[in-house]
This record gives C-alpha cells, structure tokens and sequence, in this order.
C-alpha cells in the first residue's frame, strides 16, 4: 500500500524535474562555444507532469469511457522530452545564449527550492501529526 | 543523486575545456612577434561518456590558422631574404584577447552551474535534518 501524500509525491516529482532540467542547462552552458551545437530545454513541470491520483482523474470503469490526456499518458511519472530551443545562432551554428541559460538556471533553482521547501514542511506537519 | 554527479561532470567538462582553450590563446599572444609563427585554433566537440550517458564537452586537435604570413621589412633582422622580407606571425592581439576574454566567461557561467549544482544538492540532504 502506498502511503505516501500526494503532495509528497508531486513535490518530489517537481524537484527531480528541476534536476534534470538543471543537467540540461549546464550541458548547454558546457557547449556554449562547441561549433553547430543546438540549445536543448525540457519541457515545462505541469506539462510533463501526469497526476495519477484517482480523486483528480475521471473514473472510467471500461475501455470505451474517456479519459483525461493526462491519464493516459501514465501515473504519476515524469516523461523527460528533451526540445531543442529556437534562437538565433551564432556563424558556428551555435544557439547557446549564455544569458537565457542563466535565466532557466535561476529559474529551476527557485522551482527547486520550492519543492524542497513543501516536502519539508509536508514532513513538519506529518511529524507534528504523530506527535514527535 | 545521479543527476547531480552527472551536471558537475559537465559543468567540469566545460571549464576543462575553456581552460585549454585559455592557455591556447596565452600561447598565441606570448608568440604575437616570433617570425613565421602560426596562430593555433582550438575546435570543441561534444563527446558522449559511454559508461554514465553523459555528453561532454572537450577540445579537440589544435590546428593551425592557414592564413597567409605577413611579411615584415627589416632588412637588418637575421632571417630577412634578399628583399629584405621575413615572415611574420598571422596573430591578431585584439582578436587573441577577446577569444581569452569570451572563455573567460564560459568559464565563469559553468563555474555558477557547478555551483549552483553543489548547492542543490546539499540543500537536499538538509531534509535528513530535523
């Protein structure tokens, strides 16, 4: 049985997201100067991002019933799509923007935080609800 | 934890590669005026890590820029030929100095990566504490 709160998962989900974004920035950042090199983002959380809680989701009690996009996708899981960003590029070829990067950078760490900070406060008050 | 330790492999990629690119450009600029010498380019490449899937950043081979010598009069210098001409070296200072100036701040901008990576990740252990 999974007892794990929702909120615990989505913040979870969030920050990994924020992780693997912040690979792909530092992979850009890397390869600011590499000739032809495209600049590549995930895609934002909430498009990524798939609930699977059955309170949120429509009940479909057979295969002809609809569902919501986001149910069929998968529960709960993370789809890493990487897309190559449009910008202009360089005479190498290269679409780097070290400012953009910079921006996604702070970006990411703010949404990182943020999960971080609900997970924490999520586990204070589950604490707090056992009484230790 | 993966996906740290792979960013701080490619944050660390990148500044090993604007180092040598660096030291390259100091190479140039201390032979701006030895005669018949070749300004040195260094390409970057993109190179996958087979064992973690990560992508790389590492300079490639040094070639040399083909362009033409300048050929300098100095009929009293001792290389000159007959005409009084000897090669010169195809380095440009202003061209040498903002290349040094610009892997300065990829240097700087992957430095904030690992950084902020670093950061990150110890403020994920911070929720073992109570």
């Amino acid at each position: 049985m999974d007892i794990k709160p929702d909120i615990l998962r989505i913040a979870s989900a969030m920050a990994s997201h924020a992780s693997a974004r912040q690979s792909v920035v530092a992979n850009n950042i890397a390869n600011a100067d590499t000739p032809g090199f495209k600049a590549r983002d995930t895609q934002p959380f909430e498009k990524v991002y798939s609930v699977s809680d059955s309170s949120v989701a429509l009940r479909a009690t057979r295969p002809q019933h609809f569902q919501s996009e986001q149910t069929q996708q998968g529960s709960g899981t993370l789809n890493r799509h990487l897309v190559e960003t449009s910008g202009a590029s360089s005479p190498n070829g290269n679409s780097v923007s070290l400012e953009e990067e910079m921006s996604k950078a702070v970006e990411l760490r703010h949404d990182y935080d943020l999960a971080l900070t609900v997970y924490k406060k999520s586990m204070d008050i589950l604490r707090t609800s056992l009484g230790r | 934890m993966s996906d740290f330790s792979n960013l701080l492999a490619v944050s660390a990629s990148g500044m090993r590669a604007q180092s040598s690119r660096l030291r390259i450009a100091s190479e140039n600029i201390a032979n701006a005026d030895t005669p018949g010498f070749r300004r040195k380019l260094l390409p970057f490449r993109e190179v996958l890590n087979r064992e973690t899937g990560v992508e790389l950043v590492v300079a490639g081979k040094v070639t040399l820029d083909k362009s033409e010598l300048p050929r300098i009069y100095s009929p009293d210098h001792p290389l000159a030929d007959e005409s009084g001409h000897y090669d010169g070296s195809n380095v440009d200072l202003i061209v040498e100095i903002a290349d040094a100036r610009e892997s300065q701040r990829s240097y700087e901008a992957n430095l904030r990566m690992f950084d902020q990576a670093r950061q990150m990740a110890s403020s994920a252990l911070e929720l073992l504490r109570r």
